[in-house]
């Protein structure tokens, strides 16, 4: 059965992207169908870890919700140019489709003017997901907890939440599971990134298993060979024995092993 | 035999000697040395050589010995010190993890943000469809 996972922060900068990239590329490494629906339509970015450049490309997510084209239409193949170090092709049986948000600023303006019909994006979802018989659809939300937010919550069948080792980002995360409570949203789990790597990890993690009630699903140090790739790639590709990508392992584990 | 020094020269050579020995000086030893030849010198004189000779080289015995102390001790404060500099940079790092790990939490703030949220119809509209859309899904 095919699961959805939505990848969430109450606010912008917590790497939100770059962990979804990261994690989506993992999972189909796996041998996986994974698609990736950037719905941070008021300020996209995730194409930018794939090298795609949005000005090129047709169809974008704001076409489908325009009744422009079909959601199929909106897909691209990224994963079949993804490349080990080595230079060979980093997927065999897995398959990696990205599904842009506009970048055009007029576009942009017109959804945060006209809104959207946030039911259509759930049939979207779904058709994406019987027509490209995914096994995973990752949804890259935007910070917050707006309308359209709130539905990738509730339809999610796997909500992880990234948060930062800062106060706002803790009181934030606090509000926003209890909200995915009231959703009743079958598996939470936390990630905390940008961690300081001489803090003790076990202990972090124990204390925000029991701040949240929530499993965590992992802990994330901050790194400087994260920061130099400067969003122009997949990080899990070009390192993939760093400590950040073996975290990334174990949390898309955590993914592929919910039920 | 004409040509051994009288009592009151090699006395004298005695003394200076010493006073060479008193500053910690040892190049003469050989000098006092020469004193303890038997038959050579008048008198006890040889004996007395003898007496200073032994003296002299447990002295310098002993100074060689103090100085190996001082420098192990040397060793040991610069060890100290290294020591003491990492467990003040430990003590910093311990101390500022015990102020950046505490996730606090304003939980009347945080319940008014919530109710600010599921109050609205978008979200009770939300919540009564989102059972049926997961079920669709399946």
């Amino acid at each position: 059965m095919s699961k959805i996972v939505s990848i969430h922060s109450f606010r912008g900068g917590t790497g939100k992207s770059n962990i979804t990239a990261n994690l989506a590329v993992t999972v189909a490494l796996q041998g996986h169908r994974v698609a990736i629906v950037d719905t941070d339509i008021q300020s996209p970015g995730i194409h930018v870890l794939f090298g795609m450049d949005v000005e090129k490309i047709d169809r974008t997510l704001n076409d489908y919700l325009w009744g422009n084209c079909s959601i199929e239409e909106t897909a691209s193949d990224v994963g079949s140019s993804l490349v080990l170090p080595n230079g060979e092709p980093a997927l065999d049986k897995g398959i990696v489709y990205l599904i842009p948000s506009s970048n055009n600023a007029g576009e942009i303006a017109r959804i945060l003017r006209e809104g959207y019909d946030v039911g259509l994006l759930n049939d979207g979802l779904n058709e994406l997901i019987n027509r490209l018989s995914l096994d995973f659809l990752f949804i890259d939300t935007h910070p917050g907890l707006n309308e359209e937010t709130l539905l990738s919550m509730a339809i999610s069948d796997i909500l992880i939440i990234i948060l930062r080792p800062d106060n706002q980002d803790y009181q934030g995360t606090a509000v926003t599971v209890e909200v995915a409570r009231k959703l009743a949203v079958s598996n939470t789990f936390l990630v905390m990134n940008k961690v300081l790597p001489d803090f003790d990890f076990e202990d972090v993690k124990r204390q925000m298993q029991s701040t949240y009630d929530t499993q965590v699903a992992g802990l994330l140090p901050i790194s400087m060979d994260m920061l130099r790739l400067a969003s122009s790639g997949i990080f899990c590709l070009k390192e993939p024995e760093h400590d950040i990508s073996k975290e990334i392992r174990n949390i898309s584990k955590v993914i592929t092993t919910t039920e | 035999m004409q040509n051994e020094p009288s009592l009151d020269e090699v006395l004298r050579e005695l003394i200076s000697l010493c006073k060479e020995f008193a500053q910690g000086k040892y190049q003469k030893t050989e000098d006092l040395f020469e004193l303890t030849k038997k038959g050579a010198y008048p008198d006890l004189i040889p004996e007395l050589a003898e007496s200073f000779g032994m003296m002299v080289v447990q002295i310098e015995a002993r100074e060689f010995r103090l100085e190996q102390i001082i420098e192990d001790l040397e060793k040991t404060k610069a060890d100290l010190e290294i020591a003491r500099q990492k467990l003040a940079q430990e003590n910093i790092r311990l101390k500022s993890e015990v102020q950046k790990l505490r996730i606090g939490i304003d939980h009347t703030k945080k319940a008014e943000e919530v109710a600010k949220i599921t109050d609205t119809d978008y979200f009770k509209d939300l919540r009564k469809r989102a059972e049926k859309i997961k079920g669709s899904r399946k």
